[in-house]
């Protein structure tokens, strides 16, 4: 349980707040590399409660300037992107990528007005098949973008599944990837005789949970004890300020991204890499559900039609609250535990059921939520910190620290788990730990 | 730029606010007059943040009523418009345009209740292929109808081109009008060599501001040199809602109004005219979008009827739902925006600076002269009306209204208001440069 201020410290992500400025020393994730095209239209983007264009100039460098004009307030959406510049559509006045204005054609030539004229604009990147902007105070000197091993590594063995808008507040989004004890419930089959496309099944529904907090935010182990007398670990890490690395597999590491697009709305991520090998299927997300109810696929479902004037207008899900996220009670009586049709949906469901901002002066958490109590705490604290004396959040400045993997693994008896599996979780060997097998299926889906 | 208290003054046009109360020194132009008939259903419409139903009663009198019954609070939407008067379906009391109870059957016969019930109801008026209301304080000493030229000359005189919602507040669409800069970019066409229909073009993006003050607002002349000669184009602000942009066409002079429906939203009207030709072409609002991205067409089809809500036939389906229909192809190649009327480029960029534009972030430069003008003219009158009970300019002189616009050619060094003044004054009905048609697109 939080009280309401430290809830609101939590959730509210606008300039200003502790937690928007928390925020605001990272780089932030916010479209896909092939979304916004040299000279092509501009993106309407809202990151941490502000309204953005994402362009990019004639020589492809990607830009975020401020939505509107500030000439008369109109919006350069209907602008006209050419020759290294956003001009907007109303008199024509013209931004480079860095803000600063250049052309003022409905001034006399005389006028030195454009000279003194700067727009809002933020540092873009391109990293990992996303473009990513800085909105920090210090735009002439941003850090690294962090090193995920997924930017790193040839883009065939990376494969971006999932992308849609949460409508609910980021924290209650990366709660649940931190959250151990829900897999076997929301995420699960009914029989534990039926095929592992309902969902997943492990007899053992509570876990004990080993947690280590890291530079770089946390990382904790789910130990279920098998029948052989060996532990079956599940492995996750919480990176600042908002990834969720849930246990991956020799199959490819996941990432789940909540990006704050404004405190009621969050952009999901998600994403797989493996190492070494290519990852199978498309490598962007695909909008099938499967044929037969009940069964669940990998991505996030179908997205509506582009929904024009609002910000992220392609990555609204069709699978929402309006549709009772495609519920089908028949699958719900017979195969799994909620008729939802894929993973992602299910979270959502109860996640954005919490309401827009979840009311944490109401909750009630158990031993099983240690982890959620513990990444939050290190939130707040991080938050005040940098509110207080200026202290840089954990891995803001060090982008090296984001070069991490989790992993589900079997650990022999008496043997130390972190050592077991260092090696995986650290990337310093691209050997997978003994798993369960290269599907990554727990012994109990057998 | 302005204050905050500024802003609130210009935008904010509700009861007992002081543009709102200054509003209601004039007469508004609500509706059709083709849209209400004797006995007809009664038409919801907001003016001025009231809501309120449009009728007329058997005899044609056009009526402004309350929206609801003052009974139990019923809307008077589904009551019976019948035997001069309006009847609340719920328990049958009857309201007179004027706004008396004239029955109320479901009361004891000697009860003289009714007698002493009242309900809001404003001065209407037809004027113009137009009905009016007139929402001041004094019902009974209303001044006339502003005396437009497009009221006083024959109907076929005249065209009614356009009418749609527009979901911003209505000052940052009046200043669209009275900004003479954003022609040749907003609506501008990509080559100057391909066909007007895709947009105007001309080569002065800048232009000289001659802002003179009227008895009924503002008046500009935009000067753009030529050689040898100088292009001028002549606009008037009318208070309070009034844009007259530069006539062209040999002498069909153009009118834009922005009704104030309440801060949110905006009725647009446009109208033209011609002081002594019958007019071509349809008078009444035509819907259909050019077949080929890029052409410029009127304000496009409306979406179906939007039952329950204020103006139900008005909603454009070219808006920012649609991104208004801007297509990337006609972007590329053809037109400034891609978006295919003249009315819809300038909704998108009025409509986007939020529903109501915050003036404390605008840098204004000197091509912004007129709207700042208009701006203090505004607040200024509408302060004085406020504090010392000063008539807002032309509320109490409807022949003020009786003015036109122009583009012209003159020879360096003219003296515009001198050669233009006759036809600006409509003192002659012959347009002073008729060579000049067309030159905004040529």
């Amino acid at each position: 349980m939080l009280t309401k201020e430290e809830n609101e410290l939590l959730s509210r992500v606008s300039a200003g707040s502790p937690m928007g400025e928390l925020m605001r020393r990272y780089w932030i994730p916010v479209n896909y590399s092939w979304e916004a095209e040299p000279d092509g239209q501009p993106i309407r983007v809202r990151i941490l409660g502000e309204d953005l264009l994402a362009w990019r100039d004639t020589n492809g460098t990607p830009a975020f300037t401020q939505e509107r004009c500030p000439h008369r307030g109109a919006g350069f959406y209907f602008g006209r992107n050419q020759e290294h510049g956003l001009r907007c559509a109303y008199h024509g006045w013209k931004f480079d990528v860095d803000g600063n204005c250049v052309d003022m054609p409905n001034e006399p030539a005389t006028s030195n007005f454009k000279n003194k004229l700067k727009i809002t604009s933020y540092k873009g990147t391109d990293f990992g098949g996303i473009t990513w902007a800085y909105m920090g105070p210090d735009q002439e000197n941003p850090p690294g973008v962090p090193q995920f091993e997924w930017g790193l590594v040839p883009k065939e063995q990376r494969r971006h599944n999932r992308r849609f808008i949460y409508q609910c507040n980021w924290m209650q989004g990366l709660e649940g990837e931190l959250d151990s004890t829900h897999l076997f419930f929301l995420h699960s089959r009914l029989n534990p005789d039926d095929d592992p496309k309902y969902g997943s099944y492990h007899p053992e529904h509570a876990a004990s949970l080993h947690m280590q907090k890291t530079d770089y935010g946390l990382l904790y182990g789910a130990e279920r004890p098998e029948s052989d007398g060996s532990s079956y670990w599940r492995t996750t890490h919480f990176l600042f300020p908002f990834y969720g690395m849930f246990p991956g597999s020799d199959n490819g590491v996941p990432l789940s991204i909540y990006v704050p697009i404004d405190d009621e709305y969050t952009m999901h991520f998600g994403l797989q890499w493996h190492p070494t090998k290519p990852v199978k299927g498309s490598k962007w997300p695909i909008p099938d559900l499967a044929d037969e109810p009940g069964v669940l696929v990998d991505g996030a479902g179908p997205l509506k039609p582009e929904q024009k004037g609002t910000f992220f207008a392609n990555w609204w899900s069709e699978v929402s609250p309006e549709t009772d996220f495609h519920m089908n009670l028949e699958a719900k009586k017979t195969r799994n535990f909620t008729g939802i049709p894929t993973v992602r949906q299910q979270d959502a469901a109860l996640e954005w059921s919490m309401g827009p901002i979840m009311d944490r002066t109401k909750e009630h958490l158990g031993t099983a939520d240690a982890v959620i109590i513990r990444a939050r705490r290190q939130i707040l604290a991080a938050a005040r910190a940098l509110a207080e004396d200026g202290t840089p959040p954990p891995g803001s400045e060090q982008p090296e620290l984001y070069k991490v993997r989790s992993c589900t693994s079997f650990v022999a008896p008496g043997v130390n788990w972190q050592e077991a599996l260092g090696d995986w979780h650290y990337a310093r060997s691209t050997e997978y730990p003994v798993g369960p097998d290269s599907q990554g299926v727990p012994r109990g889906n057998r | 730029m302005l204050t905050k208290e500024e802003n609130e003054l210009l935008s904010q046009v509700g009861a007992g606010t002081p543009m709102g109360e200054m509003m209601r020194q004039y007469w508004m132009p609500v509706i059709y007059d083709w849209e209400l008939e004797p006995d007809g259903q009664p038409q919801r419409v907001r003016v001025l943040g009231e809501d309120l139903l449009a009728w007329r009663n058997t005899s044609g009198k056009p009526a402004f009523t309350q929206e609801r019954c003052p009974h139990r609070g019923a809307g008077f939407f589904f009551g019976r418009n019948e035997e001069d008067g309006l009847r609340c379906a719920y328990h049958g009391w009857k309201f007179d345009v004027g706004g008396n109870c004239v029955d109320m059957p479901n009361e004891p016969s000697r009860s003289n209740f009714k007698n002493k019930l009242k309900i809001t109801s404003y001065k209407a008026a037809d004027f113009g292929g137009i009905v009016w209301v007139y929402m001041g304080v004094d019902q009974e000493n209303a001044p006339d109808v502003p005396q437009f030229e497009w009221g006083l000359v024959p109907e076929e005189q005249r065209g009614h081109t356009h009418k749609f919602i527009e979901k911003c507040n209505w000052m940052q669409l009046l200043e669209g009008e009275l900004d003479s800069t954003h022609v040749y970019f907003l609506h501008g066409r990509l080559n100057k060599e391909d066909s007007p229909k895709y947009g105007l073009y001309h080569p002065g993006q800048t232009a000289k501001f001659h802002i003179i003050n009227k008895d009924y607002g503002m008046m500009y002349g935009a000067q753009r040199e030529e050689e040898g000669s100088e292009y001028w184009r002549v606009a008037h602000f009318l208070y309070p809602i009034y844009g007259m942009f530069p006539a062209v066409n040999e002498g069909i002079v153009p009118l834009s109004i922005y009704m104030p429906i309440d801060d949110e939203h905006t009725l647009h009207f446009g109208l033209r005219w011609h002081p002594n030709k019958a007019l071509e072409g349809s008078r009444r609002p035509r819907f259909e979008l050019p077949e080929e991205p890029g052409v410029l067409g009127g304000p496009g089809p409306m979406k179906p009827e939007q039952k329950g809500k204020f103006y139900a036939n008005w909603w454009p389906e070219v808006n920012s739902e649609t991104d208004f229909h801007m297509d990337l192809g006609a972007k590329k190649t053809k037109s400034f925006t891609g978006i295919p009327g003249v009315r819809q480029q300038d909704a998108a960029l009025e409509w986007s600076m939020g529903a109501i534009m915050d003036r404390t972030k605008e840098h204004l430069g000197t091509a912004d002269a007129a709207i700042i003008k208009t701006r203090r003219r505004l607040i200024a009158a509408a302060r004085e009306f406020a504090e010392i009970g000063t008539p807002p300019p032309g509320s109490q002189n409807p022949e003020w209204y009786t003015v036109r616009s122009c583009e012209a050619v003159l020879p360096a060094g003219a003296d515009w208001q001198k050669d233009l003044g006759p036809w600006l004054e409509a003192r002659t009905p012959d347009y002073p440069d008729p060579l000049a048609t067309g030159r905004s697109a040529a």
